[in-house]
Formats: C-alpha cells, sequence, structure tokens
C-alpha cells in the first residue's frame, strides 16, 4: 500500500473518532430548553390526574376519607410542579390556570370536615364530586396543551441540535481535507520526489538533482544525497577515465613492442645484427614501462582494498635518491636533475613504496616543466623525521585545481597539452597514501607560470620494527 | 622507388623511430616531430609533406590544437592527415578533426603501408 492511501485510510479513521465522540459531547453541551427539563414532571402530572379523576367517578361516602388524603398529597406536588414552571418561560397563564384549579379544589375538600361526610346529601356528594372530576378535568386539559407546547420546543431543539452537528461535521471534514492535502504535499510528495530520484540515480542516472530545499530533516536528507549523487558521479566518471586512459597508455608500449618485432620479421640476417641492440633497449624500456602502468594499476585496486601492506627494511636515503636521479636523468637531456643536499641517515621505511614516491614527484617536475631546466632535490633529517624536497620552474598547478592535485585518477593539466602519454592520473594519489601509510606527510607549494615545490617528510623508524 | 615526403607526429621517440624505419624501407622521405609546434616549425621550414601522420595526445602542442592551427594557415593547399591513435574509436578522432584518414594503435605494418599507399598515390 502507497504512503498516499496509508494516510488516506489514518485520516478516515481520525475523522471518525473525532466525529462520533464530538457529536455526542456537542449535543451535550447545547442549551436545552427550561420548559423541556420539566416535561417528565407534567407527564406523570397528567398521569396521576387522570387516575384520581377515574377514581372520583364511582366514589362512595366511605371513600371520601381516602380521595381526600389522595388529593392532598397530589395537591402538595401539583404546588411544586406549578413553582417549577413558574420558573420555565412557560406562558403564565397555563401554571396560573393549574393554581387556580388546585386552590379551587382543595377548598373543595377542606369544606368537608370528616365528621360531617355521614351527613352529607346524596345531592351535595355528587355536587362535590362533579366539582372535583371537572376541575380535574381541566387540569389534564391544561396539561396536554403544556405536553404539545413543549413537544413543539423539542422539535425545534432537534433540529437545531442537527444543524449544529451537521456543521460540526462539515468543519471537521474540511480540516481533515486541508490536513491530508498539506501532509501529501509536505510530507508524502517529498519523500515519493526523493525516492524516484534515488532509483533514477540507482540506475545510472547521476545528473538527476534532488530538487528539495527545505530547512528540515527532508531537505538535509535530499541535500545528503546530493553529494552522495555528485561523489557518485565523480567516482564512475573518474574509473571510466582511468579505465579508458590505462587501455590507451597499455596500447603505446604495445604498438612500439610489437612494431619492433614487425620491423625484424621483415629483415635479413646482417640488418637483425645491426638492429638488434637497438630493439633490445626499446624491447626492455617498454616492458618497464608495461610493468609501472601495471603495478600502478594494481597498487590502486589494492589501495581500494585496503589490502596495502609496508615492506619495510633499513635502508640508505643518500642512495636510494642517487639510483633514482640516476635512471631519472636518462628521460630527458634537457634537464639536469641536482641534488643539493643528501642525508647520510638510514631510514627504516618501505623502500619500493618511498621510491615510486620520489620517482613520481621527479617524474611530475619533469613533465611540467616542458622547456627544460634544473631541478633541484634536497633531503634532511630534523626533529627525528626525514624530509625531502624536489622544486622545479615548470609551470606550476593553477590555484584553483590545486585542491584536487592529490585526488585518485587526477591530472592537473588533463585536457591541456601539458597532457603527457605516460600519466594515468594516480601517481600523486599513491605517493600520498604511501606517505600517509608512513606516518608522514606530502605537500607542495605552487605558483602558476613560476614553478612548483613538492615535499614530504617520513618518521625515521627505528630497527625494532622489522 | 618513391620521393613522397612523410611528416610523423608523435612524442613517444621509440614509436616514432620504428615508423619512420618502417616508412623509410619503403622507399619514403620520413621526417619527424615530437609534437605539434614542432610539426608546424618543420612544414615551415621544409614545406607541405605529401601525408602527415599525427598521435593525437602529445605535450605542448596535442593533434587537436595542431590540426586546427594547421586548417587554418593550409586552408586549401594542406596535405592529408591520417590520425594515429590509441583511443577506442580512433575513427571518431578522425573525423572530429576532419582528418582524411586513420590507423588505430597497436598497428599490423601492412596495415599501415596500406593506408598510406592510399593516401599517397
Amino acid at each position: 500500500m502507497s504512503i498516499k492511501a496509508k494516510l488516506f485510510l489514518a485520516n478516515i479513521l481520525m475523522f471518525l473518532a473525532a466525529l462520533i465522540p464530538g457529536s455526542v459531547l456537542l449535543r451535550s453541551y447545547l442549551e436545552v430548553p427550561q420548559s423541556l427539563k420539566v416535561t417528565r414532571n407534567i407527564y406523570s402530572l397528567v398521569h396521576e390526574l387522570t387516575l384520581l379523576n377515574n377514581a372520583m367517578v364511582d366514589i362512595r361516602v366511605r371513600d371520601i376519607h381516602r380521595a381526600k388524603s389522595q388529593w392532598i398529597s397530589i395537591s402538595n406536588q401539583i404546588e411544586e410542579y406549578i413553582d417549577e414552571l413558574s420558573h420555565t418561560g412557560v406562558d403564565a397563564r397555563f401554571y396560573n390556570t393549574l393554581d387556580e384549579t388546585n386552590n379551587l379544589i382543595r377548598r373543595l375538600f377542606l369544606g368537608i370536615d370528616t365528621a360531617d361526610v355521614t351527613t352529607l346529601t346524596e345531592e351535595q356528594r355528587k355536587f362535590l364530586i362533579g366539582q372535583v372530576n371537572l376541575k380535574t378535568h381541566d387540569m389534564i386539559m391544561v396539561g396536554h396543551i403544556l405536553l404539545s407546547v413543549m413537544q413543539e420546543d423539542l422539535q425545534v431543539f432537534n433540529s437545531r441540535a442537527l444543524q449544529y452537528v451537521l456543521a460540526f461535521f462539515f468543519l471537521v471534514l474540511v480540516i481533515m481535507i486541508l490536513e491530508y492535502f498539506f501532509l501529501t504535499k509536505y510530507f508524502v510528495e517529498p519523500i515519493i520526489e526523493l525516492e524516484k530520484c534515488v532509483t533514477d540515480i540507482g540506475k545510472g542516472d547521476f545528473d538527476r538533482k534532488v530538487p528539495l530545499s527545505e530547512k528540515d530533516e527532508l531537505g538535509s536528507l535530499s541535500q545528503a544525497i546530493n553529494k552522495m549523487r555528485k561523489d557518485l558521479k565523480l567516482l564512475t566518471r573518474s574509473k571510466e577515465e582511468f579505465l579508458s586512459t590505462a587501455a590507451h597508455e597499455l596500447k603505446t608500449p604495445i604498438t612500439v613492442l610489437k612494431t619492433t618485432t614487425q620491423l625484424m620479421e621483415g629483415m635479413d640476417k646482417s640488418e637483425v645484427t645491426k638492429f638488434l641492440p637497438y630493439a633490445l633497449k626499446t624491447i626492455n624500456r617498454q616492458c618497464n614501462l608495461l610493468n609501472k602502468l601495471v603495478v600502478d594499476v594494481l597498487e590502486v585496486s589494492r589501495l581500494e582494498l585496503e589490502q596495502t601492506e609496508l615492506r619495510k627494511s633499513c635502508f640508505s636515503m643518500a642512495t636510494l635518491v642517487d639510483e633514482v636521479v640516476h635512471n631519472m636523468s636518462k628521460i630527458s637531456d634537457k634537464h639536469s636533475l641536482i641534488i643539493q643536499e643528501n642525508t647520510s641517515a638510514n631510514i627504516v621505511a618501505d623502500r619500493t613504496r618511498i621510491e615510486e614516491v620520489l620517482v613520481n614527484i621527479l617524474d611530475n617536475s619533469i613533465k611540467y616543466t616542458p622547456g627544460g631546466g634544473d631541478v633541484l632535490i634536497n633531503s634532511k633529517v630534523e626533529n627525528n623525521q626525514l624530509q625531502v624536497s624536489v622544486s622545479d620552474h615548470g609551470i606550476g598547478i593553477p590555484k584553483e585545481r590545486q585542491a584536487k592535485v592529490f585526488q585518485r585518477f587526477y591530472r592537473a593539466h588533463s585536457g591541456t597539452s601539458y597532457e603527457q602519454v605516460t600519466s594515468m592520473g594516480v601517481g600523486l594519489f599513491l605517493s600520498k597514501q604511501f606517505i600517509n601509510k608512513h606516518g608522514g606527510e606530502i605537500g607542495f607549494n605552487s605558483i602558476e607560470g613560476e614553478g612548483t615545490t613538492f615535499f614530504f617528510t617520513v618518521p625515521l623508524g627505528n630497527q625494532d620494527e622489522l | 622507388m618513391t620521393d613522397k615526403r612523410i611528416l610523423i607526429v608523435e612524442d613517444n621517440p621509440d614509436l616514432s623511430m620504428l615508423t619512420k624505419l618502417a616508412l623509410s624501407k619503403k622507399g619514403y622521405q620520413v621526417t619527424c616531430a615530437g609534437n605539434g609546434e614542432e610539426a608546424l616549425a618543420l612544414i615551415e621550414k621544409n614545406g607541405m609533406p605529401d601525408l602527415i601522420l599525427l598521435d593525437m595526445k602529445m605535450p605542448v602542442m596535442d593533434g587537436w590544437e595542431f590540426s586546427k592551427v594547421f586548417r587554418e594557415r593550409f586552408p586549401s593547399n594542406g596535405a592529408p592527415i591520417m590520425v594515429m591513435t590509441a583511443a577506442q574509436d580512433s575513427q571518431a578522432r578522425a573525423r572530429e578533426i576532419g582528418a582524411e584518414s586513420f590507423i588505430g594503435k597497436p598497428f599490423e605494418l601492412q596495415e599501415l603501408f596500406l593506408t598510406v599507399g592510399r593516401m599517397i598515390r
């Protein structure tokens, strides 16, 4: 069931929950007319008077006493009822009539002395009975009229109560509908929107921006999703780029190797003999290049799986710097790699990785000093840390690109004419990971157009680690 | 034997050297440039070759920039360009810069000879 359907159901339940007790409460709070409150009394009055009247029809002499005492109790009650009636706003003529009749009958009865009962002639008795009968009948008539008046009051009251209940019903309904649309607009629709966006992003549509900007939890959720989307987009694009670059880079040495062998196939023996030294050197160089590319790819995936482990040994930093500089000097005859200062300290670290860092940095310095020139190398020990720096007077790194230099697959000069063949954009990323793994730091100062100085530190370490 | 002239614009010195060797054996006059700028300088100096073999990714001036400048400078009398790239879709690269022909790296020498032969007639 969708959220909207659930919300709709919940709304209906809440509507019923509010409506039933609401209308009952409402009815009890409605002002009931005073007259209606005494209806029951009028009913019993009429009832008792009717009983009395019936009894009087066949009254006998000896029963006069009983009739008198019965009347007296009824008469008191009637007085109470009349008193109540006078407070209800019923037309005064009603209760005045009742009062008068009541007093008349009372006087009739009081006029009869108990002792005289036997002396009453048949005629007198008939008159008495007739009078009482007549008056009681009047009272019953008044009671009926009163009741019919009250019936009208009741109807008026009931229809008014119905109007109130209907108005209440309508009000609750309107509130519920408003609430439903409010909840839908501000809670359900954003969630549906988010769900759609995340589904699209999941399908690989990384340009699908989550459009919510409210400053609530949903807003921060969509911001988080947007950030995730951007990161995913960047990572996916970087990976695609990396793959295509890696394929491209691998093809270059393969092309050289293939062309070399094909050329040799078409040569005769003397030509082969002449060509062989060059071929061997070329093949060796291309194999080294291929190896470095493969190692880089492996290191990147190893770092991703967090499987990189340092293989530490104790070695002389000066020797390492000399070796690297010696090898790298062959790359370009336009550049001079100059060792200004070289520490004599031994260091406990992963030699292969430190060498790769130095090679990557020097490689960048050479690459991004296209006009050639001096590259200065310094190594020294300070605060129990090895410090190495490499300075060039190359093209520098533009300020806006400096923050991304150590990112994976990032090439500061990607798409510019300084792009070199042997670059997959992982060199500095790997270097930073290696140095950090050693507990050291790597960084650079660069001014565009003036040059760059890369530096890194590595703790000297001690033999106990081995 | 022919006196047709080919200019190779390729930043990998080994590949440049080997291609030159191969084409020279077929009798072409081959010169090499390390990037687009050098290539333009060489054309200035030695005159228009009969075919330009152009790598795309190069330092200083890459294939894209070179072809742009080249077409501006020689709108009608420019030599045909043959793109030589390791990109996934070398044909698309060739179309991008309006080159007359293309060959993907790594290539068979026979294929290179055939394509070059077809371009220079």
